[in-house]
């Protein structure tokens, strides 16, 4: 009696297994999405010091701005997102705080009539973050400035620095 | 000589080079004037084709103003070969648009004068147009291929006196020249005693067959003699004298026939003086 038992529930289990492919199928939907927003480094930035505890990307003061080129392909589908360093990502041990300034502006345009307002219509989140939306399709040039000023007006310590703009596709 | 043998050379080796592209990009075009011609632009290469422009200026305006730029080439068949259009109207000045076309290989010839045109209140500055362009590398330069005008100038510039490889030429080595020559006066000489050889042989068989000749004609004169003489005397074989019988007609009669006296003396003394002359010998043989 035990052993009838135990062998439908084995049947069961089998009957039950091949049932499920008979009455369920998975159809699969693929789709391969190419980035219509696209950031790529234009130029790398590189910080001068003109004073010892001053480091900034001014060309005036002998820095590079980076510059970043965003392209889209889609209009209005993107804002792109730029934030612009409050801190080093590496650097020497420092003693003091240091206080970062920075913006963001757009370089160049690709598109008279659909990009020439991106600067005057950007949106500044706060000191460091600034969004574009990206009303027309091509490419856009933004340009960043970073400046770092060493707590006490003290110089900075020897050694290398490294700090990143964060730029972000965001869609709308 | 050797210059030519080495542009031979040359023209063999790239003689089997195979067209392929090259890609370039013009310098600047744009002047104070903002018009130029393609001829300043663009080079002349084997089958140019523009397959871009690149441009960027900065706009200078006032916000609320009507403004529009042209870029542009005019087409040499009539119209534009190549426009775009800027509208800064009730757009913001300052900042700098930059443009790359993509153009499908546009041949050079119909690249005409090239400008940037402002319509409307504005101006601009830092002006750039630069054009990118594709060439076969069939005669970029005179030397790319042995088919382009000036290849051969082009190749006899490249060869200075100064730095033309010697080539070692056997046909001109002095050493060989002169083992040759040796060789030559030798096998010319062998060439000679064989000729005389040949002249000896040549004559000795010329001499016996003249012998032969001339035995010949000697045997055919002597019977031509014979045969003349034989004929000649024939002549007086078949003469025939009309004779008959001559009869002696002088009848002698018998008669006293005397003796010639002074005959008989003379006879005597010659005896005698005879005698004498005999008899002198045996005079002397007394003594």
């Amino acid at each position: 009696m035990i052993k009838e038992i135990a062998l439908i529930g084995i049947v069961g289990i089998i009957s039950y297994g091949g049932s499920k492919s008979a009455f369920a199928l998975d159809i699969p939907i693929t789709a391969s999405v190419t980035g219509s927003c696209i950031i790529s480094t234009e130029t790398n930035g590189t910080y001068a010091q003109p004073q010892a505890y001053t480091l900034t990307t001014a060309p005036a003061s002998g820095g590079q701005m980076p510059i970043t080129r965003v392209d889209v392909t889609l209009a209005s589908a993107y804002k792109v997102k730029f934030t612009v360093p409050d801190s080093f990502s590496s650097s020497p041990q420092l003693n003091d705080v240091v206080t970062f300034t920075g913006d963001t502006e757009v370089s160049a345009v690709s598109d008279a009539t659909g990009m020439a307002d991106y600067e005057t219509d950007k949106v500044e989140v706060n000191d460091y973050i600034d969004e574009y939306d990206l009303s027309a399709t091509g490419s856009t040039w933004f340009k960043h400035t970073s400046v770092a000023n060493n707590g006490g007006s003290r110089a900075f310590p020897s050694g290398n620095y490294t700090a990143y703009v964060t730029a972000e596709c965001i869609a709308l | 000589m050797k210059k030519q043998l080495l542009i031979a050379v040359l023209v063999l080796w790239v003689g089997y080079s195979y067209s392929s592209y090259y890609f370039g990009s013009s310098n600047n075009a744009v002047n104070n004037a903002y018009s130029w011609s393609m001829d300043n632009i663009l080079p002349d290469y084997y089958n140019l084709a523009v397959n871009g422009v690149y441009y960027t200026y900065t706009p200078i305006k006032n916000r609320e103003d009507a403004m529009k730029v042209y870029v542009q080439n005019e087409n040499p068949n009539g119209g534009y070969i190549f426009k775009e259009t800027d509208d800064w109207s009730g757009k913001s000045g300052g900042i700098p648009i930059r443009k790359v076309i993509g153009l499908e290989y546009i041949p050079r010839e119909l690249w005409g004068d090239g400008s940037i045109e402002i319509e409307g209140t504005g101006s601009i500055k830092d002006a750039q147009v630069v054009y990118s362009y594709r060439y076969e590398d069939g005669c970029a330069t005179p030397l790319d291929n042995p088919t382009c005008p000036g290849y051969s100038d082009a190749v006899l510039d490249l060869l200075p006196d100064t730095t033309i490889t010697e080539i070692y030429d056997a046909l001109e080595d002095e050493n060989i020249n002169r083992e040759e020559t040796e060789v030559d006066n030798k096998k010319e000489e062998q060439e000679q005693e064989d000729v005389k050889e040949d002249d000896r042989l040549e004559r000795a068989l010329a001499i016996n067959e003249e012998t032969l000749e001339l035995g010949n004609s000697i045997a055919q004169n002597q019977m031509l003699d014979s045969m003349n003489n034989a004929i000649q005397m024939n002549n007086y074989y078949i003469k025939t004298i009309d004779g008959g019988v001559y009869k002696e007609t002088v009848t002698l009669k018998d008669s006293n026939l005397p003796d010639n006296k002074y005959s008989a003396i003379l006879n005597l003394s010659e005896d005698i003086k005879h005698n004498k002359m005999v008899n002198l010998q045996y005079e002397g043989n007394k003594l």
